[in-house]
């Protein structure tokens, strides 16, 4: 499978021009998959939920290739964030989006914005697993069909690619009829993977993809997310800490004030730098297990 | 690559707002019903409510439509008794019957007994207002002559909204979430405690909801009141006299009602009608603040 | 703090729990047993006159002989007519109602509220409905499409209500990974949240069949009382319940062909909720195990 090339708008001016309202970590030199070209510029970006702010002016980049967590305590606004990547605050009638979020330089709240073919190109994992209670073959087929894939024999190689690279092909091949809700936890997770990358997305959002399995189907998917990236880009929530700093390449922290349940962006920059040498207190005391 | 030969992606969303206006469609002409309803019925009814006054109604010495004596009062408390009645005896039953589905019987009775139910339900009113006449009517003629009265419609009544009333509350008490039950018994409450606690304080607004949709089904229903109740003209004065109620009249007198005397069949269903809107609007009301 | 719980008041609990019991199983009683004897009187009044040539002969004399052939005719029409006008209908109204605006639009709610209405309005309005505006407004006359439109107006709020509520039990994550997939909405209804929904529409379209076999006020005006064979659409046509009515009330000596008459629109009523429940279950295994 080869990546799509795309022409890249280069802003170097989104690296260095930061608002303050976080500190970047230094951009050191990763490895070559993590040269950093932003695929997703998120510029002063604010969600409000009728009308009350649920997070507030957020302003970073998701660069191509990597993996990048999103951290913090509960009801900062991590999911919100990543589900207005790619559109999805439109299903929330109260939900209103301010600022501009850039995907390959397109803004996506643009009003020539193409919903479906944004989706496609970004795929998104959710907490649950969430296969539609058809058969294991079907789950990935309908959407396939739904992009004008029709050809039967396409549809089939796709199934099998896709089913392969989540490493489920040799557990199901016998049984692609199979209901997908007879798969384990782990499985339908993975299914729901796959069902992602059938679509051939370049980015992938993953809101706490192994919170809800067992500590083994846990570390099976975490492995899995591990061999995507480089191919895919990866935005990823998640509450545990040490998975965040086994799997990313970039972080970022996200608080709550206090009182007014309003989420904010402490501090964004390279994994390394926010677990090991933080510029903020708040992300220091919650990287050390102190607060949160 | 077969990934992307062509995108139907531009065709599926006009579709969708073809299809959306399609719905809207039949959603509008759905909704043009009822106003179609109450068009028709003023239309019809006006003849006579531009030239006799409402009150007339209420106040003319009795029912004699051939010779220009209007007085529907007789009609309304008949179907009035008739209604509360049948509600008195059909709440208890209904509300144990639930009750009994759920907490008491074991899971093989419980469908039984639902079966059972939902046959009944599903038994025309004729035949209801059949088997008054040919079974319950000569019982209560042996008992206490004619047969053919309030107690009688009040039987058949209540056999009738029985089952609304038993589903009602069941699908209510089974919309109780299991961890409020769970919690109760984990308290040490006891059974009844349970029920009377916390089971039907949760399932209030659905089995209000139930008691008012037999209430309206107690009032509209005609045939089967029809069949047992007598149909004689007069105020009751005991559970043994024949009565008349407003929907048995409109039945009995259309066939051969000419001019006013059918415009005042018209009104009196405008009466119904707005009895049951108002009953309508207040479970609408009581629904909406016990949701506060 | 033991001192608090006092345990005197056990045996009144018990004892309470106990009565309660009592009174549920007896009402339980009551009630079957009131229902067996319906079930057991029809069956019994019913048999005796009921076979093949009751249902394949035409009524004569008033009833009193004969068969019910052109009687089930009238109703299989009427019924069909309701259903074809009232299913497209009230399932674009559901589907608009929870997938396309949101409930708490002006137009959601105008709709919604209007179906509540109509939801309670008696039968017998619904007949005056249909004879002023079917049967002499658009000079329908006494007629079989007269009466079936009239139902199809009666069906219209069960059958939305009990579609959306199928669709409104669908798990919202079903929504949100299908647009996630970048699927239209449409597709997202024809492929995923029907076949979920499913044997909740079949349940309401049972409902539906139901209560529209079962109707005989908002017919006495509207599909009228002729009962010969019904040779078109604009003829009149008595249905099954209606002459259940007119055998037991207008027609003397009618009491055992009415009894077999109701043996058979009961014994069509289960039918037809035996063969959708089975349509529904077939129809779902085969959308799980499609492809």
């Amino acid at each position: 499978m080869t990546m799509e090339t795309h022409e890249i708008k280069h802003s170097t001016q989104s690296v260095c021009e930061q608002p303050s309202t976080y500190t970047l970590g230094p951009l050191q030199a990763g490895p070559y998959c993590c040269i950093p070209h932003p695929v997703i510029q998120v510029k002063a970006l604010s969600l409000f939920y009728g009308g009350k702010c649920a997070l507030d002016t957020v302003t970073l980049d998701i660069y191509r290739g990597c993996i990048t967590v999103l951290i913090g305590p509960s009801g900062c606004g991590k999911t919100s964030f990543l589900s207005a990547l790619n559109r999805l605050t439109d299903l929330v009638p109260s939900c209103r989006v301010d600022g501009t979020v850039h995907v390959e330089g397109e803004n996506i709240f643009g009003a020539h914005c193409n919903l479906q073919q944004l989706r496609k190109r970004i795929g998104m994992v959710f907490q649950k697993p969430t296969p539609f209670p058809l058969s294991i073959q079907r789950n990935i087929a309908l959407p396939l069909r739904e992009h004008g894939v029709t050809r039967q024999a396409d549809i089939q190689a796709i199934t099998e690619q896709v089913l392969r690279d989540v490493g489920l092909w040799d557990e199901v091949c016998d049984r692609l009829d199979a209901p997908a809700l007879s798969l384990s936890g782990g499985q339908q997770q993975r299914l729901c993977i796959a069902r992602a990358l059938a679509l051939n997305p370049q980015i992938l959002l993953m809101d706490e993809p192994c919170s809800a399995l067992d500590p083994i189907a846990s570390g099976v998917v975490e492995e899995l997310i591990n061999r995507l990236s480089g191919r895919y880009t990866i935005v990823i929530v998640t509450h545990n800490l040490a998975q965040a700093r086994r799997i990313a390449n970039y972080a970022a922290f996200f608080w709550v004030k206090e009182r007014e349940r309003i989420g904010h962006l402490v501090e964004f920059g390279r994994c390394q730098h926010i677990f090991e040498t933080p510029s903020d207190p708040l992300t220091a005391a919650y990287v050390s297990g102190a607060t949160g | 690559m077969i990934w992307w030969k062509h995108s139907i992606s531009f065709l599926s969303a006009s579709i969708d707002r073809w299809f959306s206006a399609a719905l809207r469609i039949g959603a509008l002409l759905a909704a043009l019903i009822m106003l179609f309803i109450l068009l028709f019925l003023l239309l019809e009814s006006w003849p006579v409510l531009r030239h006799i006054a409402l009150m007339r109604f209420f106040t003319d010495e009795a029912w004699h439509p051939l010779e220009d004596q209007y007085n529907l009062l007789p009609m309304v408390t008949g179907t009035l008794y008739a209604s509360s009645g049948a509600l008195l005896l059909a709440i208890p039953l209904g509300i144990a019957s639930a009750l009994f589905m759920i907490f008491y019987a074991t899971p093989r009775t419980a469908v039984l007994y639902r079966r059972l139910i939902e046959l009944l339900a599903g038994i025309p009113s004729v035949v209801f207002g059949f088997w008054g006449l040919t079974t319950l009517v000569p019982l209560i003629n042996q008992w206490h002559p004619p047969g053919a009265s309030l107690l009688a419609s009040i039987l058949i009544l209540t056999l009738m909204i029985l089952p609304t009333l038993a589903l009602t509350s069941y699908a209510a008490l089974v919309a109780v979430p299991k961890d409020y039950l769970q919690a109760a018994v984990a308290l040490g409450l006891s059974r009844w405690g349970m029920i009377y606690g916390v089971a039907l304080p949760a399932a209030r607004k659905g089995i209000v909801a139930g008691i008012l949709l037999a209430a309206g089904r107690a009032i509209g229903e005609t045939m089967a009141v029809l069949m047992v109740a007598g149909n004689v003209v007069q105020h009751a004065d005991s559970l043994f006299a024949p009565i008349r109620t407003l929907t048995a009249n409109i039945a009995l007198e259309m066939a051969y009602a000419m001019g006013d005397h059918r415009a005042v069949l018209f009104v009196s269903g405008l009466l119904l009608l707005l009895l049951v809107i108002a009953l309508t609007i207040i479970a609408a009301w009581f629904g909406k603040t016990h949701h506060v | 703090m033991s001192k608090l719980f006092v345990n005197k008041d056990k045996m009144s609990y018990l004892l309470r729990d106990l009565t309660i019991q009592v009174l549920i199983y007896s009402a339980i009683v009551c009630v079957s047993g009131v229902f067996l004897w319906i079930l057991f009187d029809l069956i019994r009044g019913g048999s005796a006159l009921l076979s093949w040539q009751f249902l394949t002969d035409v009524p004569r004399d008033a009833g009193r002989a004969g068969g019910i052939s052109s009687i089930l005719a009238s109703t299989l029409l009427v019924l069909l007519i309701a259903l074809l006008a009232a299913l497209p209908i009230s399932w674009a109204t559901a589907i608009l109602l929870t997938e396309f605006i949101s409930a708490e639009s002006p137009f959601g709610r105008w709709v919604r509220y209007s179906l509540q209405v109509l939801a309670c309005v008696p039968s017998i309005i619904f007949g005056l409905f249909g004879y002023a505006f079917f049967s002499l407004y658009l000079g329908l006359g006494f007629s079989i499409l007269s009466g079936g439109l009239t139902l199809a107006c009666m069906l219209l709020p069960i059958l939305v209500s009990t579609a959306e509520a199928g669709l409104r039990a669908v798990p919202e994550s079903y929504r949100l990974s299908a647009v996630a997939l970048g699927m239209s909405r449409a597709a997202t209804l024809f492929h995923v949240l029907l076949p979920v929904a499913a044997p909740a529409w079949a349940a309401g379209l049972l409902l539906g069949i139901g209560r529209a076999a079962a109707e005989t006020a908002a017919l006495m005006f509207t599909s009228g009382y002729v009962d010969r064979m019904p040779e078109s659409l604009l003829d009149s046509g008595r249905v099954l319940a209606l002459h259940i009515f007119d055998l037991s009330m207008n027609v003397p000596g009618g009491d055992a062909p009415a009894f077999a008459s109701a043996l058979v629109l009961i014994l069509l009523l289960l039918v037809i909720n035996l063969v959708a429940m089975r349509f529904t279950y077939l129809w779902q295994r085969k959308k799980l195990n499609a492809e």
